[in-house]
């Protein structure tokens, strides 16, 4: 396969348990047996519900902490058999961001040392040099030069997410997570970051994981979405796959749930009973079978394969065919 | 339909709210909520609507304090009333819900006597009346074995399980109105239709009145009767539900509507609104939205947007639009 059509990262059955202290075999499964690949340029959304091991799949990913079983291929190369010096240089290449942008601020620090500190630690140029990479790019993300003398709790929650985003980006990363980047933040400033980061992309050429407990704010900017359910993808299609013909009675609830006011509350309820089962004892057989309205016996038994059901359209259901009527 | 000339459950009239004597952080607050309607109050952080919430039982924590105004609940006035007063109506009128159902409850307390306690206190009930009645409760909201969880502690409960028992402790007082303070902002997205479906259950059975605070408009256009928006310690526009989210009148209010549903499929800008929220400490002459506000009137050379406080305009039965431009 030639490098311009390979994916950025792949992922191969990632595994990764987290064993439970003093109680013997028992385990939180957070990430159990997760295959797939996010191109170049593209941003794939991830959701899922709390403690379904979104966060966890993507400390997998860019290496943060290690998978008991399963591997990830970043640009052809296996990042888990990379040397210390390669880690480092694969490091620059990646970057986080997070929820609460106050919390990824050093609140004793100068907004301009927070965005310093990446250059200065992978040794990028003189200060001169850096402040002018820092003021570059402090205006591709709509940011007052004046601002950065400041300490983040004398900012706004947005003025520190584009803060956050262009440190981020000062490395010029090929690829970036981003964690919830909105959830902090109110509504009219959600848009505004979410058009930042659309328009960032395209012109970074990023690849981007865009992690999120809400549908509605990964439409805009993602290419494809994959479901997660108690440490699986349940389904991974198109974005607009997944708003308007889901298969997955998962992702179906999930759609209801950010369009209450247009299902009502009667019917969304009806499309999952219930709440998550505890990761530490997943249910057998497919893990939603217990909320699930068309779970049945072979549900409880046989855990359903991610089958490709069209271009790419991949779900884990025994029952998708019926699932759209 | 309810007679105009019943006494609401819930009336507020020119409420302010202030940080010591300076810092205004409601101001002009008028409200009123009929037997068995649900009027949500929405708007982004900062708008002020937690704490006016807070002040309809005399809640809120010091240095903030009402400084104007007045709120009746089913005709009795609370500003002023003693405390005696006020714990009567707290346990028997209001119940109340929050954000947090984990942090709400007692971490060392059984859950059924968290449940009962307000009627020991209110209802004169002995321990194990309340623990039985607690039982009840508990079973009307939908938890399973409620027997046996009524002996479980806080921690040992999902988030929804949680939010059910906090609703249980607040209806068990048996009260008129309900104020759920973005009841469902913490839980699962698929638990939150669940939590919102019990609300409106024992809305229709009990008649509750509920004051819903939230700044997910989906939610208010499941839920409503009809919505308030506040915007920076004001209120900017409030009507019945389907005028609001259809054909709103004010300029944040649609700005609001259209940034928050997010409906729009790929490609394009997403509907925002620049600049940011004001913090209460900041002092905006005229109409506090002017400054982000896209309407031409609120840019032009000396205009009234930026000089006086835009006066409430009433463009149907029972909407009201606090905004210069709005025409009759």
């Amino acid at each position: 396969m030639s490098s311009a059509a390979r994916p950025l990262v792949e992922a191969r059955n990632l595994v990764k348990h987290f064993p439970l202290r003093g109680s013997g075999r028992l385990a939180v499964r957070s990430v159990d047996g997760v295959t797939l690949t996010i191109g170049r340029a593209e941003v794939l959304g991830l959701v899922g519900e709390s403690g379904c091991g979104k966060s966890t799949l993507a400390r997998l990913l860019i290496n943060q902490i290690r998978p008991d079983r399963g591997e990830v291929i970043m640009d052809g190369r296996d990042l888990l058999a990379m040397r210390q010096g390669e880690l480092r240089r694969f490091r620059r290449t990646v970057q986080l961001i997070f929820q609460n942008p106050l919390a990824a601020l050093d609140p004793r620090m100068r907004l301009i040392d927070s965005l310093m500190a990446p250059l200065a630690a992978h040794d990028t140029g003189t200060r001169e040099e850096c402040l002018e990479m820092i003021h570059a790019m402090l205006g591709e993300v709509g940011i007052d030069p004046g601002l950065v003398e400041r300490y983040p709790g004398q900012c706004s929650g947005g003025q520190l997410q584009r803060i956050v985003i262009a440190r981020a980006l000062l490395l010029r990363p090929q690829f970036v997570v981003c964690d919830e980047p909105t959830s902090s933040l109110d509504a009219s400033i959600r848009a505004q970051i979410l058009n930042l980061l659309n328009d960032l992309r395209r012109r970074f050429d990023l690849s981007l994981l865009m992690i999120s407990h809400d549908l509605r704010a990964l439409r805009h900017i993602c290419d494809r979405v994959a479901v997660m359910y108690l440490g699986r993808i349940v389904e991974m299609a198109p974005v607009e796959e997944i708003f308007q013909s889901p298969r997955h009675p998962y992702t179906r609830a999930l759609n209801a749930a950010s369009l209450l006011d247009e299902i009502g509350l009667d019917a969304a309820g009806r499309l999952v009973q219930g709440e998550p089962p505890s990761p530490v004892h997943p249910p057998p057989g497919c893990h939603f079978h217990p909320r699930c309205p068309l779970a049945d016996e072979t549900c409880r038994r046989q855990v359903p394969a991610l089958e490709r059901i069209a271009e790419n359209h991949e779900v884990s259901c025994h029952h998708w065919r019926t699932s759209t009527s | 339909m309810i007679s105009p000339d019943e006494t609401p459950c819930l009336k507020v009239e020119n409420l302010d709210i202030s940080i010591g004597d300076t810092i205004a952080v409601a101001r002009g607050i008028n409200l009123e909520i009929r037997r068995g309607e649900t009027v949500a109050l929405v708007g982004e952080s900062g708008s002020g609507k937690t704490v006016t919430a807070l002040s309809l039982i005399d809640l809120l924590p010091p240095p903030l304090r009402v400084t104007r105004g007045t709120v009746s609940i089913c005709g009795q006035k609370i500003t002023d009333a003693t405390p005696d007063v006020l714990n009567r109506i707290r346990g028997n009128r209001v119940g109340m819900i929050f954000q947090q159902p984990s942090s709400m409850l007692d971490p060392s307390c059984r859950v059924g006597r968290q449940v009962g306690e307000a009627l020991r206190l209110h209802k004169r009930a002995s321990r194990g009346e309340a623990f039985e009645r607690a039982i009840e409760l508990l079973r009307e909201v939908g938890i399973p074995e409620a027997g046996r969880r009524a002996r479980s502690f806080a921690h040992q409960l999902s988030g929804g399980m949680a939010q059910r028992v906090m609703i249980a402790a607040a209806l068990s007082g048996d009260p008129d109105l309900l104020i759920a303070d973005e009841p469902t902002t913490a839980l699962d997205v698929t638990v939150q239709a669940q939590i919102l479906g019990l609300l409106e259950r024992e809305r229709k059975q009990r008649t509750l009145s509920i004051l819903l605070i939230t700044h997910d408009l989906s939610i208010v256009s499941a839920m409503a009767d009809r919505v308030v928006v506040m915007y920076a310690g004001s209120i900017v526009e409030e009507g019945p539900v389907a005028a609001i989210m259809q054909a709103p009148q004010h300029p944040y209010t649609k700005a609001l509507i259209d940034c928050s549903l997010m409906r729009k499929a790929g490609g394009g800008d997403l509907e925002s609104i620049p600049g940011t929220i004001p913090s209460p400490a900041q002092s905006i002459p005229g109409c506090r939205f002017h400054p982000r506000c896209p309407h031409a009137l609120a840019r032009r050379e000396g205009s009234v947007c930026a000089s006086d406080e835009p006066t409430a305009t009433r463009t149907a039965e029972g909407h009201l639009v606090h905004c210069w431009a709005a025409e009759p």
